[in-house]
């Protein structure tokens, strides 16, 4: 068995690694991961990631001490990029935490009982996508005071209907099946036809989702920090430190174009491991 | 069924998903913490002026009572008190709104004239060096931000090469043509006034093209996975057989079949461009519908807010019961199928 399994695992990294910007994206988004884990390790100035000020150093240019330069109250920008990784990535942690279950209830629901629930499910559905995300969360965001925490609140509120809509359009496809059927007539219970045979098979697509969906978020959380409606500073947040390096623009260009950068590193690394998933599942969404 | 009864139904449903998005804005308006009369008149008000206030504008009713009044306040075109402007919104949101509606414009325009060419040149040349430079073009822009390719564009163009006005709508030396659509480049166009005009179209440019990456992205890849599929049918390789050129083949034949997707994903990617409106009139200072909703947003201005999403909402789904429409005529099967 444990030959078979071998097997598989290597005929699945073949498939991955069958595209080479798909390994490029494991590269990137497994060094990310580090980074932001050990940030306060790796990064030359731990205390930077915070109100900390160093008035004699600002707005310096990059050179060896600073790689990325400094701010205009002296911090290290590089720090800041890296805790700003751990921002990003812990904003699309709570905000899937939230969404997918949500989603992946609903839509099994909907797909599995059919009939008025499955209308009254969609059309809610359909009504909140028909408010631009951003929109929506900019609302939410604004009957709540804007932070981080309520960023990600805001955003979870709305992410589950991607997941509704996914996992009900698998239900769809297989609940007349012959297997479904034959469990029903023996009389196995609803929760567990749910849960134990027809979600399984959605988990792959709902992989493929959450990976993409990271780079979704990302960029979605950093426009919301940019409009300053997220993350207030002094949190290292990407989208905060873009807006306001935008102030000091075109002179010190360096504290808009490096937390730019970083967000593109973080968008691109995540599409193209999600590009690599898909090849390598299987699955068209 | 016919046409109309499918316009009919797809106008329905327009109407309750508004109607739904109208209950969910006021809800969200209903649990903002804190006395929206006292908010209204500030912290000098007297408790009579603040309980006059509260009466009039309904706040001791039920929750359903307050939500149609509401609902026949926005009907005979009351929005509400701004306020920071303290205008009717509705007087704001037509001030605002046309700067917003021509960047769209402007932004659909570039989504189709270089969108689906790039996707039909890519079906053409399968595989060739054309193709996987547009497949990465495509990619990055539907990946990267919007609001960073407009940063990348300010930074290029504005400041790097000095070619490009950086903010704003007009150049501070002119002064817009009399108003008519609030537009300003149809305003001058309209009028003969083509200083204006082509001043108007260069601060358009950069937000307009930023605006429009993703949905290039998305529409080239549509095109080119439709087209692909299309380019084997047999009324095509009949059409090669007989010796028609390419190009029509490509463009005419081809192109109409292939379009219907893309104009499917037009509509499915609104939402986000209007998201990004948000960002984009931000970089830019675009003085649009968008930023007018940041400002409230910030300050806390509830009336413009829920004018502002409302309207928003409203655009969106105008946009989709367009593309409803253009869907059916393109497409018989559309509106002879019996499901929505």
């Amino acid at each position: 068995m444990s030959f078979l399994k071998n097997e598989r695992i290597k005929e699945n990294w073949y498939r991955f690694s069958q595209n080479k910007t798909s390994v490029i994206g494991l590269i990137i988004v497994l060094t990310i991961i580090i980074l932001a884990i050990f940030a306060p390790y790796l990064t030359p100035y731990p205390g930077h990631r915070g109100a900390q000020t160093d008035f004699r150093n600002t707005f310096q240019s990059p050179s060896r001490s600073h790689i990325f330069g400094t701010d205009d109250v002296g911090r290290d920008v590089f720090t800041r990029v890296i805790f700003g990784f751990r921002f990003s990535l812990l904003l699309s942690a709570i905000v899937l935490i939230i969404g997918v279950p949500i989603g992946t209830i609903l839509g099994l629901t909907a797909g599995y009982f059919g009939g008025r629930i499955e209308m009254v499910i969609l059309r809610f559905t359909d009504m909140m996508l028909s408010i631009p995300p951003l929109v929506m969360a900019l609302s939410i965001s604004a009957v709540l005071t804007p932070n981080l925490r309520n960023m990600m609140i805001a955003l979870g509120a709305i992410w589950w209907t991607w997941y509704t809509r996914l996992v009900r359009s698998i239900v769809v496809s297989i609940r007349n099946e012959n297997f479904i059927k034959s469990l029903k007539l023996m009389g196995i219970g609803h929760l567990h036809i749910m849960f134990k045979e027809i979600l399984p098979n959605c988990i792959s697509e709902i992989l493929v989702k959450v990976t993409l969906d990271i780079a979704f978020i990302i960029q979605l959380g950093a426009g919301l920090s940019f409009l300053g409606l997220g993350a207030q500073p002094p949190t290292p947040a990407l989208g905060t430190m873009i807006s306001q390096g935008t102030f000091h623009l075109p002179t010190d260009w360096w504290m808009t174009v490096f937390p730019a950068l970083a967000i593109l590193l973080l968008v691109f690394g995540f599409n193209w491991l999600g590009d690599g998933l898909k090849d390598m599942l299987d699955v068209e969404l | 069924m016919k046409y109309i009864e499918y316009l009919l139904k797809r106008l329905i449903y327009s109407v309750v998903v508004l109607f739904g998005l109208s209950v969910i804005i006021f809800i969200i308006s209903r649990v903002i913490p804190g006395d929206p009369a006292r908010m209204a008149l500030g912290p000098h008000a007297t408790r009579e002026q603040v309980e006059a206030l509260r009466q009039s504008m309904g706040l001791h009713l039920s929750l359903i009572e307050q939500y149609i009044m509401y609902i026949t306040n926005l009907f005979r075109g009351d929005f509400g008190m701004s306020l920071v402007s303290r205008r009717n919104v509705l007087v704001d949101l037509k001030l605002y709104f046309p700067a917003t509606l021509e960047l769209i414009i402007y932004t659909i325009i570039w989504v189709v004239i270089i969108g689906v060419p790039m996707g039909v040149v890519s079906a053409a040349k399968k595989d060739s060096k054309v193709d996987n430079f547009f497949k990465t073009l495509s990619f990055s822009a539907v990946v990267a931000p919007a609001f960073i390719i407009g940063l990348a564009f300010q930074l290029i163009f504005g400041y790097a090469l000095n070619i490009m006005p950086i903010t704003g709508r007009l150049s501070s030396a002119l002064s817009a043509s009399p108003r008519i659509t609030g537009m300003l480049s149809f305003d001058a166009l309209i009028q003969g006034d083509f200083q204006v005009f082509f001043n108007s179209l260069r601060h358009l440019l950069l937000p307009s093209l930023a605006l429009s990456m993703p949905g290039i992205g998305q529409v080239s890849r549509i095109t080119r996975a439709s087209m692909l599929e299309v380019g084997t049918k047999d009324y095509i390789s009949v059409m090669h057989s007989y010796g028609v050129p390419d190009g029509i083949i490509n463009f005419i034949y081809m192109l109409k079949p292939a379009f219907i997707p893309s104009l499917n994903i037009i509509g499915m990617t609104f939402a986000s461009l209007l998201g990004n409106a948000f960002l984009i009139e931000q970089v830019f200072s675009w003085p649009g519908v968008a930023r007018y909703g940041i400002n409230a947003l910030l300050k806390v201005d509830v009336n413009a807010l829920m004018g502002v999403v409302l309207l928003i909402g409203a655009v969106f789904l105008a946009t989709n019961f367009i593309i409803d429409l253009l869907m059916g005529l393109l497409d018989p099967r559309v509106r002879l199928s019996e499901e929505d």
